[in-house]
């Protein structure tokens, strides 16, 4: 072959592999960048490492009855081997074990620990997410700057206000406004139902203390039919999908949008390894992928980058991607790449029991809860630590669960087993963590995973700030308990590591200066102008709400921002 | 003085719907699984007796109709740490043992007054040492010398799971809905109504 024709060769191939633009990472904030950019008529090319979990058919225990599952939800020995990590916890499940990533494939390095929920499908945990979905306020983006803490964030809740319209509005939300100057209201679908200790408990804490409520959970799941979409048919097994499509997901939401537009490309399987950096122009030309089976490496190009491959992996990806350029990772001229990592502190709070309503019962398995709005810190408040927390939490019957920690065995205790125990309430606090610049994420290049990557070392723990509001989130969750009339309440402290909540951010902050921020209001790399992060990376505060709905509304509004920079010459 | 949140009593509990029994630190031996299963044959037929004790046939069907015991097998064999599989194993050996003694003959083969009488002893045993009193237990007469008594809330946990997510115990001690379709948050209960199951 010749020079000429090889090189031609190689043209071709490059054109092959060029988008308009290429989004890593489908879960929350990727299907959503996806489906705008694509709605906007750009060819996009959509990467994930993980296999491709096909809406419905692709939901294999999502229609199982419980005695199908042969150790009825629990996991194996050699389960817990092969997920050190993921198997301390809840999540995972043998109803979806299916759905998470194999720790051994890229082990991690816990300084401290930390609790990594990786996933390992298409659509990312947006299959598993508990759906929560809060606005964050005025005030939360005004703390930084009012407490003099990390980097003001650079946008206002004016701002973004209507991007959480617009993002709810297609997402479907149920929910009930209530007013609230730290919770602001929503585009909400019809509220799901309290029930009565619910209703009993809420109206009594609305009487006994000023400036606290109690409102019903704020849930991506669809209280009617929504944009084609079916309601929720209240099972409460969301995690294992939904072929109703009544929860938002990627591939009940935001996939079949960005498909029906013809202009979408996923490719599976596609573990992104680096950012392609181009000195000559000073912008990302592409992206390298390790085909995730074949670990054949194939490099795609495209005008924009978007990255939405989590807040750790998307620091990996960053500090992975190194040039002469950026001897420190892509972007990272401040040096902000992968720190102030955050999640949320919870796992603490009360419980209590009802003797009333004991001729009540209710039907239907609600996929949501209760929220109480955060009350600390606002107004004449003033506590010894920063911030707040809000709860979450329900009361129910107590079922036969109750029998192993009571005493009796035989026919009557089965009998009475039969039947709906006492009423029992819980509230746990969500609290907000503040952004540390020593709690990190780097890359460990000693020990290397499946596909040869350096693999990444966490260091991150919870400060003085966090474990002086966990007493608060105890002793008020008691009181308020206590006084809306429960009994035996009990306060609980589980104990919480970072990671827990599943709500990893802030490793790529958005600020208003290049130097202290990696990102700039648009989400867009201060230094890399074509590459995007809207993922929780970009959180400059964690405030206490859970976040996926912020990044949803970010997502869209730098999708716009992007196109129209796009359409103006200037990426 | 005290003020009245002070009042509030603060103790841990433990989250979540099932509670399990914490593995103790125990000496590991160099106990092998037989093949697929924990369990023998003859061990099979014993945690059939004893879950079925626990939980009989009544109204509705039994711990044995549900096949509770092959769930605790699996669960036993596959889902157990190598030192729980132990003690649960150890726990086993350990009833008959005392079945033996006091009554000359295993748990599967006494009338059922004594196998009530049985699996008390061994709840007492397992809720004063839950209870961290040993003076109480060294009055009892069931012996755990050679056992963790702990292992009473294993079986039992694991017979209330196994029966109540079973086919039979889901649709027929309790009420199952597949599919819901709709939640109602305050609907009037009356005694004598079953749970629902999940």
């Amino acid at each position: 072959m010749s020079i000429i024709e090889s090189l031609y060769l190689n043209i071709r191939a490059e054109q092959r592999n060029t988008y308009d633009a290429i989004v890593v990472g489908s879960g929350i904030s990727g299907g959503w960048a996806a489906k705008e950019l694509t709605e906007k008529g750009l060819k996009v090319l959509l990467l994930d490492r993980g296999w491709n979990l096909e809406h419905g058919k692709g939901y294999e225990t999502a229609f199982k009855f419980p005695w199908d599952f042969k150790y009825r939800g629990r996991i194996t020995d050699e389960q817990r081997r092969t997920h050190p990590f993921l198997s301390r916890d809840y999540p995972y499940q043998e109803s979806n074990h299916k759905y998470w990533f194999n720790d051994m494939d890229a082990p991690y390095t816990e300084v401290k620990r930390f609790d990594w929920y990786r996933p390992n499908i298409v659509g990312g945990r947006s299959i598993m997410w508990g759906r929560q979905s809060y606005r964050l306020s005025p005030m939360d983006f005004e703390a930084n700057a009012k407490d003099g803490i990390a980097v003001d964030w650079p946008v206002r809740y004016e701002e973004i206000a209507p991007w959480y319209d617009y993002v709810e509005r297609f997402a479907g939300i149920s929910g009930q406004n209530e007013g609230l100057e730290q919770l602001p209201d929503g585009q909400f679908l019809p509220p799901m139902q309290m029930n009565c200790v619910e209703k009993t408990v809420a109206a009594r804490i609305k009487q006994n203390f000023k400036g606290r409520i109690m409102t019903i959970g704020r849930v991506a799941n669809l209280t009617q039919p929504h944009n084609g979409r079916g309601s929720c048919q209240y099972r409460n097994l969301c995690h294992r999908g939904c072929a109703y499509g009544a929860y938002f997901s990627t591939q009940a939401a935001t996939l079949p949008a960005a498909m029906k537009t013809g202009n979408l490309t996923l490719r599976p399987l596609s573990v992104v390894s680096e950012v392609i950096y181009d000195p000559q122009t000073g912008k990302a030309k592409g992206v390298r992928v390790i085909d995730a089976e074949t670990k054949e490496v194939i490099e795609y190009f495209a005008k924009i980058i978007f990255l939405n491959a989590s807040a750790i992996w998307t620091a990996h990806l960053l500090l992975n991607s190194t040039s002469n350029r950026f001897p420190n990772g892509l972007g990272n001229d401040s040096g902000q790449v992968g720190h102030n990592l955050m999640d949320h502190h919870f796992r603490i709070g009360a419980t209590g029991e009802s003797d009333d309503h004991r001729d009540d019962y209710y039907m239907g398995r609600r996929a949501n809860g209760i929220y109480i709005p955060r009350f600390r810190n606002i107004g004449n408040d003033k506590r010894e630590y920063l911030r707040g927390f809000g709860y979450q939490g329900g009361a129910s019957r107590q079922g036969w669960q109750r029998g192993v920690a009571e005493m009796g065995f035989g026919a009557d205790f089965k009998d009475a087993l039969s039947e709906p125990g006492k009423w029992t309430m819980g509230i746990t606090g969500f609290g907000e963590c503040l952004p540390y610049y020593e709690n990190k994420v780097t890359l460990n290049r000693e020990k290397l995973d499946k596909w040869g990557l350096p693999t990444v070392t966490i260091d991150c723990e919870f400060k003085e700030n966090e474990k002086l509001m966990r007493k608060d989130m105890m002793n008020d969750a008691a009181e308020m308990l206590e006084a809306a009339g429960l009994k035996n309440v009990k306060t609980y402290d589980a104990g919480s590591f970072p990671g827990m909540g599943i709500h990893e951010m802030g490793t790529a902050r958005m600020g208003r200066d290049p130097k202290t921020s990696v990102l700039n209001k648009y989400n867009q790399m201060w230094a890399v102008p074509n590459v995007f992060i809207t993922d929780g990376s970009f959180m400059t505060s964690a405030a206490c709400q859970n976040p996926s709905l912020t990044y949803m509304a970010f997502t869209a509004r730098a999708c716009d921002y992007a196109v129209s920079e796009m359409k103006k010459g200037n990426l | 003085m005290m003020n009245r949140r002070d009042a509030i009593q603060r103790v841990a509990i433990m989250m979540g719907g099932v509670l399990t029994v914490p593995s103790l630190a125990m000496a590991l031996e160099n106990y092998q699984a037989s093949g697929t299963s924990a369990f023998n044959a003859e061990q099979m037929r014993l945690v059939a007796e004893i879950a079925d004790t626990i939980i009989p046939r009544t109204k509705t069907p039994g711990a044995k109709d549900a096949k509770v015991q092959q769930f605790i097998s699996d669960v036993v064999s596959d889902c157990y740490s190598e030192s729980d599989r132990k003690m649960f194993m150890d726990g086993l050996n350990g009833l008959q043992e005392n079945c033996r003694r006091r009554f000359g003959k295993g748990f599967e083969t006494l009338t059922p007054a004594q196998r009530i009488e049985a699996l008390k002893g061994l709840e007492e045993q397992a809720i004063a040492s839950r209870n961290n009193s040993a003076s109480h237990q060294a009055n009892l007469w069931f012996d755990t010398e050679k056992m963790n008594p702990q292992f009473w809330f294993m079986i039992k946990e694991l017979t209330l799971v196994g029966y109540f997510t079973s086919e039979a115990g889901a649709t027929q001690a309790l009420r199952y809905q597949h599919v819901p379709g709709k939640y109602e948050g305050c609907i009037p209960y009356k005694k004598g109504d079953k749970a629902w199951a999940t």
